[in-house]
């Protein structure tokens, strides 16, 4: 991102700057979506099942269902119907679509981190979290983390835990623009583990018929949050997506898309569910 | 096994008018022969009969996936054509005037659009993109409307530039590339350099522009699939996505195989005519 920025900034020197649409004022952005009766939603189709497509082109997947929710509660709120734009992203591009206000509101397995949090305004409660681990065939002697040290692993390009765990257990990672790509070298053997989300492998491994000879090696670790994100500035488009993330956990509305998406339960969802309950 | 038999070299000896058209527009060469085309629908079908061999009986053939997805993987091949005949169109237009401003009279128009010329065509495609992508507003307000500017009209500008700049200078090579006697008759006859130039000397560059102008055509769809890199729902965009979506991993060959063909499908013909058309509008003796 950074070199990228560094690179538009250069461009803005060479004197090929041009005018940028503007930025969001108090409620502007709400008002824009009830103006347009639109929400554009900045969100994943190549993470299933996040964010998928099925063959007729349609974006489906557990973020997509939260996604509809958003736009039951805007309708409600704003007093006329409002339909949902979708606008597929990639983790390249998507805190910068819904800065420059491409997007309306973000929701791309995006973990929750301070350094976005100074860019885009993230929701609390977060909706979901993940952590990492390590898939690999059941014959590969690895016990604990430490037994990792210094081996080569597979991973996919843009995962937040790449360059920390890379120096912290002296790593060789190969890192694969996509899942599929990563999996497919792991199973050639050019890894001798991958190391992915924990959510993400365990439901890929409910898949026998691929997956028999492998499994989870490693206890989850370094489970962080995924947030929900709108642009600053607009604090009642916040207080809805706030309000809609409480509601979530409130009445175990995640809990019921894992299972219908066929994610095996995480602790998260399962602990928010609990504690807003209660409440 | 030499590669030479499948992927024949530009036959610089036998068109010496293919030769000037490389040596001015200084663009690659695409001229695959019949043997190529076979060998690449032929390693298709065999990683999609592997793979297929691969998949045990409880699950679909990767015949049965690759159709299923076939009319999405269709609507993303349809719009890397969509940017493609834009990007050539308008860097047609564009590369023509820029190739006329590189042989005017006036130093600074010469240079000016020289020096444009040179940063364009020598800049790696993705980094002009790059550029575009991220300095283009995603909408323009003028006067009271606003005009949205989806990824793909952006990544189709993008691809534009380096076009027009090729564009730029095919056009300019060509015209050099016609005698200099030309021109001075032309003066002796009392034609003005303005007449000259539509009457005499652009009626004969527009056959020698031709080729290379359908060579750097069949260049630019193959690189609109850089648009994917930038978040573009194209074909590769799509092939991800399908891969993400079937989460299985040995569709990967036959996936990226698959969009493989249809490429070489479209634009395989356009190379054989540009061949074709070469040979014969090549300037005899």
């Amino acid at each position: 991102m950074t070199a990228v920025k560094r690179m538009a900034g250069g461009a803005v020197v060479l004197g090929l700057a041009l005018a940028v649409a503007g930025t969001a004022q108090a409620g502007a952005v709400l008002d824009k979506i009830k103006e347009r009766g639109e929400i554009v939603a900045c969100i994943k189709v190549d993470y299933r099942p996040f964010g998928f497509r099925d063959p007729s082109g349609t974006m489906i997947g557990l973020e997509h269902d939260l996604v509809d929710d958003i736009q039951v509660r805007l309708t409600a709120a704003l007093g006329k119907p409002i339909k949902v734009q979708r606008i597929p992203v990639i983790a390249a591009n998507r805190v910068q679509f819904l800065e420059q206000g491409k997007c309306d509101m973000l929701m791309a397995t995006m973990t929750d981190t301070p350094e976005r949090r100074r860019l885009i305004h993230i929701v609390e409660p977060n909706y979901y979290a993940s952590g990492i681990t390590v898939m690999a065939k059941k014959s590969t002697p690895i016990k604990k983390w430490d037994d990792i040290r210094g081996q080569t692993l597979c991973t996919s390009q843009g995962a937040f835990w790449n360059k920390e765990y890379e120096r912290k257990y002296e790593l060789k990672l190969l890192a694969f623009a996509g899942i599929a790509e990563s999996e497919q070298a792991l199973r050639d053997g050019r890894c001798i583990g991958s190391l992915t989300d924990d959510s993400l492998a365990a439901s890929r491994l409910t898949d026998k018929e691929i997956w028999g000879d492998y499994e989870i090696k490693l206890p989850t670790q370094d489970t962080k949050p995924w947030g929900l994100a709108v642009q600053h500035g607009d604090n009642e488009l916040f207080k809805i997506m706030t309000d809609a993330s409480i509601d979530w956990h409130k009445t175990g509305k995640i809990v019921e898309l894992e299972k219908k998406w066929g994610i095996v339960p995480t602790d998260f969802v399962k602990d928010m569910h609990e504690k807003y309950k209660a409440k | 096994m030499s590669g030479s038999r499948f992927f024949s070299s530009p036959r610089w000896g036998s068109t010496p008018r293919a030769t000037l058209f490389c040596r001015d527009t200084g663009l690659p060469f695409v001229d695959l022969r019949w043997p190529a085309g076979i060998l690449i629908v032929a390693t298709f079908l065999l990683v999609a009969f592997n793979a297929d061999a691969q998949s045990g009986a409880a699950r679909s053939s990767v015949y049965a996936i690759l159709w299923k997805w076939t009319p999405l993987l269709f609507q993303g091949f349809c719009l890397n054509l969509l940017m493609s005949a834009l990007a050539m169109a308008f860097g047609t237009i564009l590369g023509a005037l820029l190739g006329l401003a590189q042989i005017s009279l006036l130093p600074p128009v010469r240079t000016g659009s020289w020096a444009l010329t040179q940063v364009l065509r020598n800049s790696p495609w993705l980094v002009t993109i790059f550029y575009i992508m991220y300095l283009v507003p995603f909408e323009v307000k003028i006067g009271g409307t606003v005009i949205p500017l989806p990824d793909w009209i952006k990544a189709t500008f993008g691809f534009t530039l380096p076009v027009m700049a090729n564009v730029s200078e095919i056009v300019r090579g060509a015209i050099r590339s016609i005698p200099a006697t030309q021109w001075e008759a032309a003066r002796s006859l009392a034609f003005t350099r303005r007449q000259t130039l539509w009457m005499i000397i652009i009626p004969q560059c527009l056959k020698r522009m031709l080729p290379p102008w359908m060579n750097l055509y069949s260049i630019l769809t193959m690189g609109t699939v850089l648009a994917n890199i930038v978040g573009v729902s194209e074909s590769l965009t799509i092939v991800r996505d399908v891969l993400a979506s079937e989460r299985r991993t040995d569709l990967l060959m036959p996936m990226y195989a698959y969009i493989l063909v249809w490429f070489f499908l479209y634009i395989y013909p356009i190379s054989v005519a540009t061949v074709r058309l070469e040979r014969k509008w090549s300037v005899k003796g």
